[in-house]
C-alpha cells in the first residue's frame, strides 16, 4: 500500500504530482470497484480539477501540508458539496448535499483531492456491508467475504489504493472492524473530539468520525487535520519507547469468544511487546459482559428516533434486513433505554479505571477474521455465535465509554486473512496512543 | 443521570421513569395541570420515589426558559410537541443526550419483560410485520439481560466522572415557581 506519509515528500519535491496520484487512484477504482463496490459515487472530474489546481499550488510554493493533493474518499455518510449523501440507502438517492461536513470541509482546507463517496452497510446499522441499497462490498483479501463494516467501502478502498486515505465513521465499531478485517489502520477518535455535524446520524451519542489509513502515521495525518486549526498539533508524532510501556491486556469477556487464529495472533503480538520491553498486566471491566444488551438499546432507541418518518413513508426503499431491524428497535422501552444510560455510565467509569497504572490497553479489534458473506454463525472457541454479536465484541465498548481506539493489523490467519489488534488510550491522551500504536506497528513490522 | 419530563401524560409514564433512574437519578417533571401534578406527587413515596422525582406546576411554553440543563434524556410527551417547544428544548439536552418523543413507547405500570415481549408480537403481527416476530426473542434476552444488571459499580467519588454526575444531580434545586 502506498502511504501518504511516504508520497507526500514528493509531492512537496514535484516528483510525483497530484494529478498523477489521482490518475492512479482513479484507474484502480475503474478496475476493481465493478468487483468489489466500494464507491457509490465517484467524483473523478472534480477530482482531477482539485488535483490539477493543487500542482499550481505546489508549484507555486504554495504547499498547504501533507494532505496537499493527496486524493482521498469520504464515507457516503459525510456530506460534500453538490455531491449525493445516499447513506448507501435508497431513502437518500435523491439527496445532495447543500454544504461541506465540517470535517469535508477541514480536509478540503487541508488540500486533500476528494475521489468520491465510498459505500457502507445501509445508514452504518450493520457491521458486514452487505445490506446496501448499492449493492455489498467484497473483501479485497477474498471478494466472497466480507470487508467488514459499516464503513466497508472505505476501507477496501484504500487496501486496494482506490484512495490514499479516507473517512469513515464508528458507533458500535464501524472504523476499527472493517479496518481489521481489509488489513489497514482505523482510527475512532475520542468522543466528542471531532466533530459529527453534516454527518447522518445512526447514535448521536456513539457516533464517533475517523480516519482509515494504510499506516498509523497516516491515520494521524488525516486526525489532525479533522480538528479546529487550533486544535492540530504537529504532523508527525515520534513512537514511543516499547521499553516501559505499560500494556493492560482485557482478560476474561474480550478474549471468551475468538477465532482460534485471531487469539494466536494477539497474543503473539502482546508477547512480542513484552519481549522488547514493554510490561504486560491484566486488567478488566467487570460489566464487560452486559455491554452488548447496553449498546443494542441505545443504538435501537436512538436509530429508531431518527428514522421512525421514513420507516412510515419510505418503508420499500430501506433493504428487508436493516428496516426489520429498525422496525424491531421501535419496541425498545423508554425505561429499559434509560436503565441502558445508567450501564454506559458504568462502563465509562470501569474503563477509566482500567487504566490506573497503564498507558494503553491491548486486544483484539475483531473477534473472527472477515466472515463470508451471508454467513449467520462464525466457529468461535466454545462453539460458534451470531455473527453481528461476534463483529461487535471487542469494540462497542468503547463506543460506550468513549474512549479513543486504533485498530492495527498483526498478522494473517491460516487463510491469509488479515487479523486486528486493538490499542486504547487513555481519555484526554489521543496523540499518546498513536504514539504507541507507532511503537507497536514499527514491532510488528520488524 | 437528569432527566426532564415535558407534560406528564399519565402518570404511570413518569413513575417508570422514575424507576428506571435509580436512586441517584434525578427526574424534573413539568406539568401544566395541578391536579395532576398533585395526583403524582401523592403516588410518588409509595413508589419509593419522592426523592429523585421534582413535579413543577407551569406550562412549559411559558416556564421551560427557566429551567437549568443539560438533561441526559428530555421526554417530550405528544401533546407539548411543538416546533416552538423543541426549540427551547435543544439547549437543555447533554451532548449526546436523547429527545424522546411521542412515537417512543412506554410500558403502563409493572411489565414484565414476557410480558412487553407479548404484547410487542401481537403488535408486530398485527402491523403485517410477523418477521419480526423471531427477532424480538432477541431482544427480549439483552432486555433481560440489562434488567437483571446490577449497576452498583461503588464509584469512587474522587473521579471526574462522579463528580461532574453529582454537580448535575444537585443543579435543579432551583425550579421555575420559586421565582414566580
Amino acid at each position: 500500500m502506498t502511504t501518504i506519509s511516504a508520497v507526500t515528500s514528493r509531492v512537496a519535491a514535484g516528483a510525483v504530482t497530484s494529478e498523477q496520484l489521482t490518475e492512479n487512484c482513479l484507474s484502480v477504482i475503474q478496475q476493481l470497484n465493478p468487483k468489489l463496490n466500494a464507491f457509490i459515487t465517484v467524483t473523478a472530474d472534480t477530482a482531477l480539477q482539485q488535483a490539477r489546481a493543487a500542482d499550481k499550488e505546489i508549484a507555486a510554493g504554495r504547499r498547504l501540508g501533507p494532505l496537499h493533493g493527496i486524493p482521498i474518499s469520504l464515507k457516503d455518510l459525510l456530506d460534500q458539496q453538490g455531491v449525493p449523501t445516499t447513506a448507501g440507502s435508497l431513502v437518500r438517492k435523491d439527496h445532495v448535499a447543500i454544504a461541506d461536513a465540517v470535517v469535508t470541509r477541514r480536509l478540503r482546507e487541508s488540500g486533500a483531492v476528494f475521489v468520491g463517496k465510498t459505500n457502507l452497510h445501509e445508514f452504518a446499522f450493520g457491521t458486514t456491508s452487505e445490506d446496501s441499497g448499492f449493492g455489498a462490498i467484497r473483501n479485497p483479501h477474498d471478494p466472497l467475504r466480507s470487508p467488514g463494516g459499516s464503513s466497508g467501502g472505505s476501507a477496501v478502498a484504500v487496501a486496494t489504493g482506490m484512495s490514499l486515505g479516507t473517512v469513515g465513521t464508528d458507533t458500535g465499531g464501524s472504523i476499527r472492524i472493517p479496518a481489521a478485517a481489509c488489513g489497514i489502520v482505523g482510527l475512532k477518535p475520542e468522543w466528542g473530539h471531532v466533530s459529527a455535524s453534516g454527518v447522518v446520524p445512526l447514535s448521536r451519542q456513539l457516533d464517533h468520525v475517523g480516519p482509515l489509513a494504510a499506516s498509523v502515521a497516516d491515520a494521524w495525518l488525516l486526525y489532525n487535520a479533522m480538528q479546529s486549526p487550533s486544535d492540530r498539533i504537529g504532523d508527525a508524532l515520534e513512537a514511543t519507547p516499547l521499553k516501559g510501556l505499560r500494556v493492560g491486556t482485557l482478560s476474561g469477556y474480550f478474549f471468551d469468544r475468538l477465532d482460534e487464529d485471531v487469539e494466536r495472533g494477539v497474543l503473539n503480538t502482546i508477547q512480542h511487546l513484552q519481549r522488547l520491553g514493554a510490561t504486560v498486566t491484566d486488567v478488566n471491566v467487570p460489566h464487560a459482559a452486559d455491554m452488548a444488551a447496553i449498546y443494542l438499546h441505545l443504538v435501537f432507541g436512538d436509530a429508531a428516533e431518527y428514522h421512525a418518518p421514513t420507516l412510515e413513508s419510505r418503508p420499500k426503499d430501506y433493504t428487508e434486513p436493516v428496516r426489520l431491524r429498525l422496525e424491531m428497535a421501535r419496541y425498545v422501552l423508554a425505561e429499559d433505554y434509560i436503565r441502558a444510560l445508567r450501564g454506559k455510565a458504568v462502563i465509562a467509569r470501569e474503563v477509566d479505571r482500567a487504566f490506573d497504572g497503564v498507558d494503553v490497553l491491548a486486544l483484539p479489534a475483531l473477534a473472527i477474521p472477515a466472515p463470508p458473506i451471508g454467513a449467520a454463525t462464525m466457529p468461535v472457541k466454545g462453539g460458534s455465535d451470531a455473527v453481528r454479536t461476534l463483529m461487535l465484541r471487542c469494540t462497542q465498548p468503547f463506543n460506550l465509554s468513549g474512549h479513543p481506539a486504533i485498530s492495527i493489523p498483526c498478522g494473517v490467519t491460516r487463510d491469509r486473512m488479515p487479523i486486528g489488534l486493538q490499542l486504547v488510550g487513555r481519555k484526554g491522551r489521543t496523540p499518546a496512543l498513536v504514539q504507541a500504536a507507532l511503537a507497536v506497528e514499527a514491532a510488528i513490522a520488524g | 443521570m437528569r432527566i426532564l419530563e415535558v407534560g406528564t401524560g399519565s402518570v404511570a409514564v413518569t413513575l417508570v421513569l422514575a424507576r428506571g433512574l435509580g436512586a441517584d437519578g434525578r427526574l424534573l417533571a413539568m406539568e401544566p395541570n395541578p391536579k395532576v401534578a398533585a395526583e403524582i406527587r401523592t403516588r410518588l413515596a409509595p413508589a419509593g420515589c419522592a426523592d429523585r422525582v421534582s413535579v413543577i406546576v407551569g406550562e412549559p411554553q411559558r416556564f421551560l426558559h427557566k429551567v437549568r440543563g443539560p438533561f441526559d434524556a428530555i421526554v417530550l410527551h405528544p401533546a407539548h410537541d411543538l416546533p416552538a417547544t423543541r426549540q427551547k428544548l435543544a439547549p437543555l439536552l447533554a451532548p449526546g443526550g436523547l429527545l424522546l418523543s411521542g412515537r417512543t413507547k412506554y410500558s403502563e405500570g409493572d411489565m414484565t419483560t414476557a410480558e412487553w415481549l407479548a404484547q410487542a408480537k401481537a403488535d408486530a403481527e398485527q402491523r403485517g410485520l410477523p418477521e419480526l416476530i423471531p427477532m424480538l426473542d432477541g431482544l427480549a434476552q439483552a432486555t433481560e439481560r440489562l434488567r437483571a444488571a446490577d449497576w452498583n459499580d461503588n464509584p469512587d467519588p474522587s473521579t471526574p466522572s462522579s463528580a461532574a454526575i453529582a454537580a448535575a444531580n444537585d443543579a435543579h434545586t432551583r425550579t421555575p415557581n420559586d421565582d414566580d
